[in-house]
């Protein structure tokens, strides 16, 4: 129902709105997780959600007791349906976007 | 220019590349987030003079969000009309400095192009467009607004015109159990309502295929058992995720 470029949208608008206030992260993440669960398998959603977890690491990084729960957050979601085996092996049937994806998953 | 035009040629020689999306990634996204500041300018500056505030405008702003700006002038226009008026263009000023007017206008007969482009080259920041859905008896009301967008209450935007207005290209999707439906319009006030009578549907989401340079909220009516509802009604429906808007997926 949803192009690529809707779910990049998504993920932008609910990033910047909560991280004005306007909205709570819990709508950026439940946007997140249904992308997930629903096979992210395209390279901009990542690298959308990397983007913006990254620019948030940088807050993240001075709250008391958050980081690992930060940190977590981002591993279960990049391991669901995979794990860091399959992350790091090229096969013969990825392409140009699988091979990307990957890279980013291994980078975040 | 060069920057938007440097994904033309993996579209034609590397399909699968998809470097079309990935203009997304590489300049919307990050270029939003700089030029949500105060501290941003125009892509169009004016009175320029010293190499110093020259060299200050090699920026993202000038090549990021100058690409989103003219990838969302193609997705308007469509590629054929942006291409042939891009050759117009360039044939009509070989080897002097060109006047891009006629360019704009070309890219759309059926409005003021100049003006309408010029509204996103020279301003800075960019929009929030703010939609409301309320629903009454059968029918539909979908309340437009828009405002500047800065990322925090903390920055000062003292030095920002308030009243400043953007032409919005505004492209919606709505869908339903037994209707889907379009709008397409250019929002160039504060606000504007799109009465859809006799007519109600299960979700929207607007700024389709993300082709506008902007960011969209939803706002839903207090009473929100009456959208619940209409989505738990929807007999196709296999996942939908339910925030502060009325969105689905799959």
């Amino acid at each position: 129902m949803f192009t690529n470029e809707d779910k990049v949208n998504l993920l932008q608008d609910t990033f910047l709105l909560a991280y004005k206030g306007s909205i709570d992260y819990s709508e950026t993440l439940a946007i997140l997780r249904s992308l997930v669960n629903s096979k992210m398998d395209q390279y901009v959603l990542w690298r959308t959600f990397e983007w913006h977890w990254e620019n948030l690491g940088e807050i993240v990084d001075y709250l008391p007791n958050t980081i690992d729960k930060f940190r977590q957050f981002a591993i279960d979601q990049i391991l669901l349906g995979t794990n860091l085996d399959e992350i790091l092996t090229i096969t013969s049937t990825d392409n140009h976007n699988t091979k990307y994806k990957k890279k980013r998953m291994f980078f975040s | 220019m060069a920057t938007w035009l440097s994904f033309k040629p993996f579209g034609v020689y590397y399909q699968d590349w998809n470097m079309d999306l990935q203009a997304l990634t590489e300049d919307a996204v990050p270029v939003m987030w700089d030029d949500a500041k105060p501290s941003s300018h125009p892509i169009v500056v004016q009175n320029v003079s010293s190499a110093s505030a020259i060299t200050s405008l090699f920026d993202s702003i000038t090549y990021s969000k100058g690409a989103s700006i003219l990838r969302m002038l193609e997705k308007i226009a469509g590629s054929d009309r942006f291409q042939q008026g891009l050759r117009e263009y360039l044939r009509e000023n070989a080897f002097a400095a060109g006047d891009p007017t006629s360019f704009y206008n070309a890219l759309f007969p059926d409005r003021a192009g100049a003006e309408f482009v010029r509204n996103w080259l020279e301003e800075q920041n960019y929009p929030l467009l703010t939609v409301k859905v309320t629903l009454e008896n059968d029918s539909t009301a979908i309340h437009f607004s828009q405002s500047r967008f800065i990322i925090s209450d903390a920055l000062d935007p003292s030095g920002l015109d308030p009243n400043y207005r953007w032409k919005i290209p505004v492209l919606c999707n709505l869908g339903g159990p037994s209707a889907t439906k379009t709008i397409d319009f250019t929002l160039e006030t504060e606000h504007e309502i799109q009465d859809l009578d006799h007519e109600t549907f299960s979700w929207i989401k607007c700024n389709q295929n993300f082709q506008g340079f902007f960011i969209t909220n939803y706002l839903l009516p207090s009473d929100w058992s009456s959208f619940s509802s209409i989505i738990s009604n929807q007999p196709n429906v296999t996942k939908f995720l339910f925030v502060e808007k009325i969105i689905l997926f799959d």
